[in-house]
């Protein structure tokens, strides 16, 4: 208790700055009520089904931040959990930012961890509702103030303790292979210049133990992993500023979804004024050069500079042919597809330096404009207060989607769900129709089969689950359906009579049996479906790469380091 | 380097970042500022697109 003061007391600018981000950017949705949009999507009392443990035919985009999300949803309910994860993430991010910088003004750090987190980059994230990205991002100063302990422990009072860096450096892992290799980025070339050997194995077994749960769910697919390489496009880096890609990656955007853009950055004034803040925090960065072990300084830049050139690549035709190349053979290398999400160490050398010029501007007699310059990134990015200018908003499902939870959830029969109509992300009217993924895929227990290609554009990026291609398949042909989805072992078929095709889909059902029709929800079952392939047990793989995960997680929080 | 504790700064500094962040939410949640670019595809549409470059 008394610790805990001491360290409100000591870090009180910090968790102002933590209250603070998460009040003013999630403000609008800190009710009751689900957010929901592109990737984010969470549904009331979720079980623990295949998108959790990555069972199912689809690549384990969801493991283990899946997990996280159904496990606190069994303490509170989904749309709490939902909440707060997001503002965990913000809070998590915006702390460790500051913590990391080597700056001891209050003012400096809050403006180190406000950089961090008041960024293009958070903004597109947010817009396509990629909470687990976030919280990779969130992890990577604890992760790097870990890297900074084992170089340099810092002196006491400053930067985070090693226990809670290494706790805050584990969540990368939520933010799956592309913030897992943003981490490695950031981490390993600082431990490389240092020769320390030993921590930069320590680090790569851990980062190996925590990703296990998907290595083995990959292996146990059997065979490659067939990725459209057409997507290496469609998620390239594009200029979202008049500064071109260099400019825009430059100021932490150039996300590949024009929507996912904060207003005015295609203005001059903004573009420039936001280029001139990102060159002011690197000659901030230059100037912690005194503060940071060298290995560590230039460590961290390496990293930012690699993110970098991964994430323009695809920008120049030579760097495109080289990543679909890298995409058609390297298994995970959907990491560096939509390569924007490895400008994370970029985002973090800008806010240490922006941290920094604060601290020199404090010290070098331009007191008057360090508020100023805390408070820019804020300035140039308003789109960000408040649920992204008005875009974030809570709504509820509405009650035929829990009775049709309920009749589906307590069939004992096996069998699969497959969801129409066919298309990967729905736009509901009560929700606003905001684009959002598939809920069924997660509602149910049993295994959903859903479309897994995406839009981009007018670009249909295939999905890799064979499961759902052989659905497709069968949708394809003229007739009743569902003959062919009962070989299939398909039991049930959901089909969302309010979304484009949904009334046209559900006639061709001829043989089915009705359970329910609701206004936007028609249930139907296949009889005497085989229903043999299907099964709602966890399944050894799954369970063996969790326990790993656990261990690692064990063995990482409660080793004990000697002092040298 | 040790981090020093000004109460009366850190007062300052603290009610000068809520009172920027609270004023700027609150304007810019109100305002009527319109961005075609953010609205998302409408379910009117007969696709349903993840984005657009």
């Amino acid at each position: 208790m008394l610790r805990a003061a001491a360290a409100l007391r000591r870090w009180w600018p910090e968790t102002a700055l933590g209250v603070g981000v998460v009040v003013a950017i999630l403000g609008p949705v800190l009710r009751r009520g689900y957010v929901l949009r592109y990737d984010l999507v969470f549904v009331p009392d979720p079980p623990f089904g295949a998108v959790v443990w990555g069972s199912g035919s689809e690549l384990p985009r969801a493991v283990p931040s899946e997990l996280v999300a159904v496990g606190l949803s069994q303490i509170i309910p989904a749309d709490l959990a939902q909440k707060a994860l997001l503002a965990g993430c913000l809070a998590l991010a915006a702390l460790g930012a500051a913590r990391l910088a080597p700056v001891g003004h209050p003012l400096a750090r809050v403006a180190a961890g406000l950089a961090y987190v008041w960024n293009p980059w958070v903004y597109g994230r947010l817009h396509l509702g990629q909470w687990a990205v976030v919280a990779g991002y969130a992890a990577l100063p604890w992760a790097y103030a870990w890297v900074l302990g084992v170089l340099r422990p810092p002196p006491e009072g400053t930067g985070p303790g090693r226990r809670s860096a290494v706790a805050g450096g584990l969540t990368v892992v939520l933010g799956g292979p592309a913030m897992v290799l943003a981490a490695v980025f950031a981490c390993a070339p600082a431990l490389a210049l240092a020769r320390r050997w030993r921590a930069l194995v320590a680090g790569a077994a851990t980062l190996a133990g925590l990703t296990a749960p998907w290595w083995l769910a990959l292996a146990s697919r059997g065979g490659a992993v067939d990725l459209d390489e057409r997507g290496v496009a469609a998620f390239a880096v594009r200029a979202d500023t008049p500064l071109g890609v260099l400019g825009s990656v430059a100021t932490l955007g150039g996300i590949w979804s024009r929507h996912a853009v904060p207003v005015g950055r295609d203005q001059w004034p903004v573009a420039l004024l936001a280029l001139v803040l990102a060159g002011a925090a690197l000659w901030g960065y230059v100037s912690t050069r005194r503060r940071w072990p060298s290995a560590a300084w230039w460590g961290l830049l390496a990293g930012a500079v690699l993110g970098a050139l991964v994430a323009v690549a695809p920008a120049w035709s030579v760097g495109a042919q080289w990543m679909v190349a890298l995409v058609e053979h390297a298994p995970l290398a959907g990491a560096v597809r939509d390569g924007t999400r490895l400008l994370a160490p970029l985002a973090l050398v800008q806010a240490v330096g922006l941290g920094m010029l604060v601290e020199s501007l404090r010290t070098a007699g331009g007191r008057a404009l360090a508020p100023l310059v805390m408070v820019a990134p804020v300035l140039l990015l308003p789109g960000l207060a408040w649920g992204l200018n008005g875009q974030l908003d809570t709504v509820r499902y509405p009650a035929e989607w829990s009775a049709v939870r309920a009749e589906v959830n307590r069939d004992p029969a096996g069998g699969s769900l497959v969801s129409l109509p066919w298309s990967s992300f729905r736009a509901y009217r009560w929700a606003g129709d905001v684009p959002v993924l598939d809920p069924a895929s997660r509602a149910f227990r049993r295994p959903v089969v859903g479309d897994q290609d995406v839009l981009v554009g007018r670009d249909r990026i295939r999905g890799e689950s064979r499961e759902a291609d052989r659905v497709a398949a069968v949708l394809a042909a003229p007739g009743d359906p569902g003959p062919a989805l009962r070989r299939l072992g398909v039991r049930y078929v959901l089909v969302q009579t309010d979304q484009p095709d949904g009334a046209q889909v559900a006639g061709r059902f001829v043989d089915a049996e009705l359970v329910r029709r609701d206004g936007a929800l028609t249930l139907l079952r296949l009889p005497d479906s085989d229903s043999s392939d299907s099964s709602e047990r966890i399944g050894i793989v799954p369970l063996l790469g969790f326990s790993v995960l656990g261990a690692t997680l064990l063995v990482a929080l409660l080793h004990r380091v000697k002092r040298e | 380097m040790k981090a020093s504790f000004n109460p009366l700064l850190t007062a300052v500094v603290a009610a000068a970042v809520g009172a920027v962040l609270g004023i700027l939410a609150v304007s810019i949640g109100t305002s009527t500022i319109s961005n075609s670019n953010n609205k998302p595809a409408s379910v009117e549409q007969p696709i349903i697109v993840y984005g657009e470059r």
